[in-house]
């Protein structure tokens, strides 16, 4: 089905265009979300993604490759969004009074607080490798062909990641072991 | 019993976490601005250039051309009071009524006097985010800030203006803005998920008292200032030149606006406005150009605050 769209839209039909936004673009918003973490760059990020892929479209060969060459296009919206500056508007956030409105329970605060911190300190290139694995659960093959990199470098950029975010829930978890401690 | 900890397991949780349908807003513009740009063909399928037109074709299409200038020309001269050629030295009515203050739209502007007014911002407050059981602030809608713009400016959520080319981005970015003042960050280099951690009382004095106590900040020696004929203080505020290791960006005060980028400075008038704190903050860099902040300068000059 989305195969016939991407060949619709390819030829300049708008209609299986939309289709296509309303099929992937939720996904695609909580990638950009994820590798962002900012609802407002996000969208920009997939608005900025889809007008390319609109424009762009009549050069993808390989419809059934669309998939991939729009989560290309998307990383790629996401670094550059990254690299512009912040929007000059007021960061609102109401504060939570009773925990992360729907977060995961499983994860605890102080987990989530220490992943936060140690995931804003990873670069852009580490955080697209680490949601397209760890959340959109695609094969290191897959993610070297979407970001154009070596297999080999997604595997480094993977495990230095997962290294910086494992360290982060070890360090949280020091100070405070959540148990008793024998006397 | 503790449950089983496997960072991994924890991490994937965790990316779990956050939206996942596309908000509808985004869908919507996606689909206007699509609609709107053409597709890049691999190869053009018109000539580049049309067929020439006939000659009576081509008289025509100038005498609409030379009708639509016209009306156009009339309509703007009318719109902006500026008469023009032969215009009678006193303005009519409805000129007037056109040249007084303009709501503040976002995007770039027309020099001209606009309003603003930020009370239907959810950040027009001196209270942190949700209720806070050590802040009580009444809602303050009743204020609204004039200003003379000059060109090259863009309005920004009804709280303030930016250039309309570099908005207030370094390293030659400028604004200018209205907060209340709110509570502070201890550190302002931190995520912007953690909560700001200094209270702050709702006068002048608590505010500025605040931030000249945080040794983290560079801040001027405040001084007595009166600015729309209101009583205040005014100091300005400089942003390290090295935020990199901030996490996210470099808060100060929450709600608040954040740093824009390094080495931003932050020129702050803070107001006792019948008993409401007003803080007015314009933000320049080094390499800002005086024509910038001569424009910045004079918006300042121009505001009135109507209560």
């Amino acid at each position: 089905m989305r195969t016939g769209l991407v060949e619709r839209a390819r030829d300049g039909d708008h209609v299986a265009f939309t289709e296509l936004v309303a099929v992937d673009g939720g996904r695609c918003y909580a990638i950009a979300y994820r590798i962002l973490r900012d609802a407002e760059r996000a969208q920009d990020a997939v608005q900025q993604a889809y007008l390319l892929a609109w424009r762009e479209l009549p050069h993808l060969r390989h419809p059934e490759r669309y998939e991939a060459w729009l989560h290309r296009l998307l990383v790629n919206a996401c670094y550059e969004e990254s690299n512009r500056h912040r929007r000059w508007s007021m960061h609102i956030r109401a504060l939570p009074d009773s925990g992360l409105g729907g977060a995961d329970p499983m994860v605890a605060i102080d987990d989530r607080d220490a992943l936060e911190r140690a995931f804003g300190r990873l670069s852009m290139q580490h955080r697209a490798v680490v949601v397209l694995h760890h959340h959109v659960g695609l094969p290191l093959a897959t993610i070297s062909e979407i970001l154009g990199i070596p297999v080999g470098t997604v595997k480094s950029r993977l495990h230095y990641a997962t290294r910086i975010l494992r360290a982060a829930l070890d360090a949280d978890l020091e100070p405070d072991q959540g148990e008793v401690r024998p006397a | 019993m503790s449950a089983v900890r496997d960072p991994d397991e924890i991490v994937r949780m965790w990316l779990e976490e956050g939206p996942v349908g596309l908000p509808a807003e985004t869908e919507r513009a996606i689909h206007v601005s699509t609609r709107m740009a053409s597709q890049r063909r691999p190869a053009l399928p018109v000539p580049w250039r049309f067929d020439p037109m006939s000659t009576p074709l081509r008289i025509a299409a100038a005498a609409v051309a030379v009708l639509v200038i016209a009306v156009v020309g009339i309509n703007l001269m009318a719109s902006d009071g500026s008469g023009g050629v032969g215009a009678s030295a006193t303005p009519d009515p409805s000129a007037l009524a056109i040249a007084s203050p303009m709501a503040l739209p976002n995007g770039p502007l027309r020099a001209g006097t606009y309003r603003m007014n930020p009370s239907s911002h959810p950040a027009w407050t001196a209270c942190p985010g949700a209720p806070q059981p050590d802040c009580d602030d009444p809602a303050q809608d009743a204020l609204r800030f004039v200003v003379d713009v000059p060109d090259g400016w863009a309005g920004v959520d009804n709280l303030g203006l930016w250039l309309a080319d570099v908005e207030a981005a370094p390293p030659n970015g400028a604004s200018i803005g209205f907060s209340r003042g709110s509570w502070l960050h201890g550190d302002p280099c931190r995520t912007d998920q953690a909560a700001p951690d200094v209270a702050v009382g709702p006068t002048v004095e608590d505010f500025v008292s605040a931030l000249t106590a945080n040794q983290r900040l560079d801040v001027t020696e405040p001084v007595d200032v009166t600015l729309a004929g209101y009583p205040g203080k005014y100091l300005d505020l400089q942003v390290p030149a090295d935020i990199s290791r901030c996490p996210t960006s470099y808060f100060v005060w929450e709600p608040g606006i954040y740093a824009q980028g390094p080495a931003q400075r932050w020129h702050l008038w803070v107001l006792d406005v019948g008993g409401v704190r007003v803080v007015v903050q314009t933000t320049d860099y080094a390499e800002t150009s005086a024509e910038d902040r001569a424009d910045i300068q004079a918006m300042v000059d121009s505001l009135r605050i109507e209560p």
